[in-house]
């Protein structure tokens, strides 16, 4: 479509049709049109069955007047030969016409069936072209024809034009909720990631996790380890009956909480001194667990926070009855540390 | 000059029979036709133009009976003279 047709591509189009050589079909045609242009010479005009009629004039501009032959125009004019004029009256000619519908839209379009009764053709004529058309008599209006096109009409006038033609807002929308769930999916990706980074950052992974965890209640702590030992013990020495009848016998928390291990673990607002504190309702007796952990910890005033620390029992470092002597011992254990790092 | 005329000048100037000139011609008009349908231009050097211009569809007054309609598209077909042809014609 709106292609030209040199005469080498209209030669071969003719050798094809007539199963001719392509040369010969091209001087045929330079034949077929020097032969008209001898013909003008000496005549008014020239009718070529099938295209038209070249009549001569006396302007210089334009010499020559081409009527298309009406076969030819009703061939060209064959796809809107179905249309007739329309009285539009008084009707507001402003509105949309049926033709001016979009090709784009979803509309469907204008079905045209065999029994569908065909209006007059309009010929075209090259020269008289827009008299021919105004001078048209059109033949009485096609009832069938004017009710389809009026129910298209009304269809595409009742669509929203949003639900036709997607905008450039809607796109704008959909792309901000995707990159949205997007920037969600990647949020938890990264954190996922993240948190193991960190744990390799702090080294310990263990040590980390109880740091990321609450602060252990040493009591309740205390107690678990104590219930969870006392069950070890009267599973292998006591019958399961008497485990159930006597859980908790005074007899034998004693030894169990003599056998007993704690732990605690350091944190920024949890030292060494606090545990001492808590454990011994002696904040110098810090020595004692710094001793009880040496092997892990190192300067005293930089244990990393997270560090998990055994605390000794009181009757480890403390006899009976020797408080006084266990605390000047203290005070001297800790002067001995703290020149190991000086 | 008609056809049958064209025809047989040709034949007599080509050296062939006017049967299949006629069909040749006949062929070759129909080529033309189906390029101009296609709304495609053909180009004879030395000759002229053809090409088909479609007009949409327009409101205006029908002057048979002063009454205004919308009327259809249509396609027409223009030719416009090449340079040799005018030049000869303007002196013959």
């Amino acid at each position: 479509m709106n292609n030209t047709i040199a005469l080498p591509h209209l030669a071969e189009i003719l050798a094809k049709t007539e199963n001719i050589n392509r040369d010969e079909a091209e001087k045929f045609i330079k034949a077929f049109f020097s032969h008209i242009e001898d013909a003008l010479a000496v005549s008014e005009n020239v009718t070529i069955k099938g295209l038209g009629t070249f009549t001569r004039t006396s302007e210089a501009e334009q010499p020559i007047i081409f009527t298309i032959d009406p076969e030819l125009a009703a061939a060209v004019n064959q796809p809107f030969e179905m249309f007739e004029p329309i009285a539009v009256g008084d009707a507001d000619i402003s509105e949309p016409m049926i033709a001016d519908v979009p090709e784009n839209t979803s509309e469907p379009p204008i079905e045209t069936s065999v029994n569908q009764p065909k209006a007059s053709i309009i010929k075209t004529d090259t020269v008289a072209d827009e008299k021919q058309e105004t001078t048209a008599t059109p033949t009485p209006p096609d009832s069938q024809i004017e009710t389809q096109s009026t129910q298209y009409y009304e269809e595409y006038k009742g669509i929203p034009l949003e639900m036709e033609v997607s905008s450039p807002r809607n796109h704008t929308l959909t792309w901000s909720i995707l990159a949205f769930i997007t920037g969600l999916i990647l949020g938890a990706v990264m954190a996922y990631f993240g948190y193991d980074t960190l744990c390799h950052l702090f080294g310990n992974n263990e040590n980390y996790n109880e740091y990321l965890k609450p602060e252990p209640c040493v009591t309740s702590a205390v107690e678990s380890v104590e219930t969870l030992v006392v069950e070890e013990v009267i599973e292998d020495t006591v019958p399961e009956s008497k485990v159930e009848s006597e859980p908790t016998a005074p007899k034998e928390l004693p030894r169990i909480k003599a056998e007993a291990q704690v732990f605690d673990t350091v944190t920024p607002n949890r030292f060494l001194t606090t545990m001492a504190r808590q454990y011994y309702n002696q904040m110098e007796y810090w020595v004692f667990i710094y001793e009880a952990n040496s092997d892990k910890l190192g300067n005293p005033n930089k244990i990393k926070p997270g560090t998990r620390v055994i605390i000794p029992a009181r009757s480890d470092f403390e006899p009976e009855g020797s408080r006084e002597q266990t605390l000047a011992r203290a005070k001297s254990l800790a002067s001995d540390i703290y020149s190991r790092f000086e | 000059m008609d056809n049958n005329t064209f025809i047989a000048g040709l034949a007599r100037q080509i050296g062939k029979e006017p049967a299949e000139v006629k069909t040749l011609a006949s062929a070759l008009t129909e080529s033309i036709k189906e390029a101009l349908c296609n709304l495609d231009s053909i180009a004879v050097p030395g000759f002229g133009r053809f090409e088909a211009v479609k007009r949409e569809e327009y409101v205006d007054v029908d002057k048979t009976d002063g009454v205004t309609k919308l009327f259809p598209p249509a396609i027409s077909v223009n030719f416009t003279a090449g340079s040799s042809l005018k030049k000869r014609l303007s002196h013959e």
